[in-house]
């Protein structure tokens, strides 16, 4: 090519192709740090008055022969919600479960909560995506061209 | 049992006339002995006598019926129970009494006024709370004492009478259960009482009265015949009078033997009936109590079918709202990815490149020659 002249090529995004993906990165970099949200409604349906009802005819049939009955409610008291559903939320147990790791392993527990924000202030974790550190080394002057 | 040995016949006027010897029998029986002759020879010349003790052969006292001891032992006098009879209509044996000629019915007072004696308790109703099922007064209903409910009829009425089907099918099961358990070892004796005719005595002694009337006629006859050939009080006269006696005699153990008999086998049917219908009535329980055992099963069935129904769409309601939930909190992720789609789709994304080229020398040159 030293004795002839030189041919360059670069490829270039439409316009609206490039405000399309930059938006989408920063969407998808908004979204990654959201983190986990936790569901406190109602996951399990209560039993109904009737089930109960039949509970207690086994409960009779068995202390009519004279044989051990079911002492005690083995079922938590469960929740009414909205509507008059009535229910048991797995919440309160995850809760307890995300209680345990913090006791237990509270640097897994702080390094798992720093890539997303903080579910009470919204400021996003330490290793959340906006939080990386950048180093731009394919970047080249709009210009364009060596 | 020797006559002395019963102090009530000794002490009864004219009860030596008809002791007889012979030996006695297991149940203390003393009378009509066959080949006995009469110790008393006041006997052969006074038959009113004979007829009298016809009427009571054993000679016993008032209060004491000893009649229920011939023959069947251990089957109980009626009159000697003052339970069963206590209660009872006194005017059929009353009338007997006023009509009787026997001196040895009761002479005073009720029925109830009656205590079992010493041979009475030998037997195996002596005590009257021994006795289940006392008999009730004809025609009447059952005394307060016997309304009351033996532990198996109250399982059974306190089973029919609860709501719970379970506890009646366990109540049922019991009653069944007991009374089949009573059953196997259970005989017809102890229920005969109440089926004995308490009337008995008094239809043997009647019967009894009849032979006796019979007797006394029959030696008139005899002694007239003795007059009229000049041999009255005499030896042959005597023996021709123990033979009618004999015969008289025979014939009053037969009719006494038979009644009782007939009244034994009477009492001892019906017992055995009763026992019959109840272990009956017992198994009957028992699939009543299974019925209502599957009645309770099958309600209870219904019930966690039904209510599994309705807990099934509550349930529902919850997993909608889990779902409008997850779809919420899973929005923006469906957001960037509808986004990243339609990137994807777009025509030439990758196509938008621009080509530019600088000339050289041998570009130059190569343009000259080309003019």
């Amino acid at each position: 090519m030293a004795k002839g002249g030189s041919t360059s090529q670069e490829a270039n995004l439409p316009k609206f192709v490039e405000t399309g993906l930059q938006q989408s990165i920063g969407m998808g970099r908004d979204v990654s740090q959201m983190g986990y949200t936790p569901y406190y409604g109602p996951d399990v349906a209560a039993f109904s008055p009737m089930q109960q009802a039949a509970f207690e005819g086994t409960n009779q049939m068995a202390g009519a022969f004279g044989m051990p009955t079911a002492q005690g409610q083995y079922m938590p008291e469960p929740t009414t919600y909205a509507g008059g559903v009535q229910g048991y939320s797995s919440a309160p147990v995850f809760e307890q479960a995300q209680q345990a790791l913090q006791q237990n392993a509270p640097g897994q527990y702080d390094y798992l909560n720093s890539f997303s924000i903080d579910p009470m202030t919204g400021q996003p974790g330490s290793r959340a995506a906006s939080q990386q550190e950048v180093a731009l080394e394919m970047t080249k002057p709009s210009s364009g061209g060596k | 049992m020797g006559a002395s040995a019963n102090p009530q016949m000794t002490a009864m006027p004219g009860a030596g006339g008809f002791n007889q010897v012979g030996t006695a029998t297991p149940n203390g029986m003393q009378f009509g002995s066959p080949t006995g002759k009469f110790q008393d020879a006041s006997a052969g010349a006074n038959p009113a006598a004979i007829s009298a003790a016809y009427t009571n052969p054993a000679g016993l006292g008032p209060n004491v019926n000893n009649f229920g001891q011939v023959g069947v032992t251990g089957y109980p006098s009626t009159a000697g129970q003052p339970a069963g009879l206590t209660g009872y209509p006194s005017s059929p044996p009353q009338a007997m009494i006023e009509a009787g000629a026997s001196p040895f019915q009761q002479p005073t007072g009720s029925i109830q006024d009656m205590q079992p004696t010493g041979l009475i308790q030998d037997n195996t109703f002596a005590s009257p709370s021994q006795q289940p099922d006392a008999l009730p007064p004809a025609g009447q209903p059952l005394a307060a004492s016997q309304q009351s409910l033996n532990p198996t009829q109250q399982q059974i009425t306190q089973a029919a009478q609860s709501a719970n089907p379970y506890q009646q099918a366990a109540g049922a099961q019991a009653a069944a259960l007991g009374r089949v358990g009573q059953g196997m070892n259970q005989t017809a004796v102890p229920g005969m009482q109440a089926y004995a005719n308490p009337y008995e005595n008094q239809v043997v002694q009647a019967s009894l009265r009849d032979v006796g009337n019979a007797a006394q006629t029959g030696l008139n006859q005899l002694d007239y015949q003795a007059g009229q050939a000049g041999a009255f009080g005499g030896s042959r006269h005597g023996i021709a009078q123990a033979e009618t006696m004999q015969g008289f005699n025979q014939q009053a153990l037969d009719q006494t033997a038979r009644l009782r008999a007939q009244g034994f086998n009477t009492a001892l049917g019906a017992s055995q009936a009763d026992i019959g219908r109840q272990l009956g009535a017992a198994g009957q329980m028992a699939g009543l109590g299974g019925q209502s055992f599957g009645y309770g099963q099958a309600i209870q069935g219904q019930q966690a079918q039904q209510g599994a129904q309705q807990q099934q769409m509550m349930q529902s309601l919850i997993d909608a709202a889990k779902g409008q939930y997850a779809g919420y909190t899973g929005a923006p992720q469906q957001g960037l990815n509808t986004m990243l789609g339609t990137m994807t789709g777009v025509p030439g994304q990758t196509a938008g490149q621009t080509s530019s080229m600088t000339p050289g020398l041998f570009n130059y040159l190569q343009a000259a020659a080309s003019f």
